[in-house]
């Protein structure tokens, strides 16, 4: 939970100046498609 | 190649933390801020866990003393100068930004439906209902979480998830001394909808809120 916390607040979030973003979109699709699996059914009060 | 990690104030030495690949943390004096990167001869990117945790435990060594705005994930600039730039073409909403969310930590709520729909569809009207349903439930479950938990905020998002269709995904941005209130805030709501389970991490560095021209950002002052 702690790290699909991560990616949504990594990948969608964050001050974006005018660098380049080197990841690919399909990249973060990937890495998604691998965690849904883990969040299927999410423990109540879990913390990092 | 630079990769930046976050924006700071003055910050003097660069914390004893590493960055992606062990690469150590550096700092650039931009005036009143300061950005927080790595160099690299080569860097190739990775979405792995690890390379999100380096780049998130660099953010979280700036954190532990003062005010911050991480930079997105995946930031790189050829060299200080594009860097500096960068930064100096933003200054000022970069330091009113830094003063707003000063002594503020970002927690994230995720709500998920204990049952799912997915073994109940009969045909493909019925699962278009079913996809419809689910997403005025995902509407009607993130007003709702707002409004109950927006007492204990200083701000709140829907933030976009990707994690499956049925998740909600919310981001708080609460004053440090109110972690522990906002948690059990959370916990009340639980027991009030014993049908979805509710998570709460954190706290995290303000991601969600660091941007100065982002949008779709309630702010509950």
């Amino acid at each position: 939970v702690a790290l699909i916390d991560l990616l949504d607040r990594l990948l969608a979030g964050g001050v974006v100046l005018s660098g380049d973003i080197t990841l690919a979109a399909a990249d973060i699709d990937l890495v998604h498609v691998d965690l849904r699996a883990l969040i299927s059914s999410v423990p109540v009060g879990a913390r990092r | 190649m630079i990769y930046l990690y976050a924006i700071a104030g003055p910050l003097g030495e660069p914390p004893e933390q590493t960055g992606l690949d062990g690469a150590p943390l550096e700092t650039l004096e931009l005036g009143s801020l300061t950005a927080i990167y790595s160099w690299h001869e080569q860097l190739e990117l990775r979405t792995d866990a690890e390379t999100c945790w380096a780049h998130d435990r660099a953010v979280e060594a700036v954190m532990a003393s003062q005010a911050v705005l991480p930079a997105r994930f995946g930031t790189t600039f050829p060299d200080t100068q594009a860097l500096w730039r960068a930064v100096t073409q933003r200054r000022e909403e970069l330091q009113r930004r830094l003063e707003e969310i000063d002594g503020c930590v970002e927690l994230a709520v995720r709500i998920n439906p204990l049952s799912s729909t997915d073994g109940q569809r009969s045909d493909g009207r019925q699962y278009l209902l079913d996809k419809l349903s689910a997403q005025r439930l995902r509407e009607a479950l993130a007003e709702s979480a707002l409004a109950c938990l927006k007492e204990f905020a200083v701000a709140s998002k829907l933030t976009t998830s990707q994690s499956g269709d049925e998740t909600v995904s919310l981001s708080y941005l609460v004053r440090a001394g109110g972690v522990e209130r906002f948690s059990r805030a959370v916990g009340r709501l639980q027991r009030r909808w014993p049908e979805f389970a509710l998570s709460c991490t954190g706290p995290w560095a303000p991601y969600s809120f660091a941007d100065p021209t982002a949008t779709a950002s309630s702010s509950h002052d």
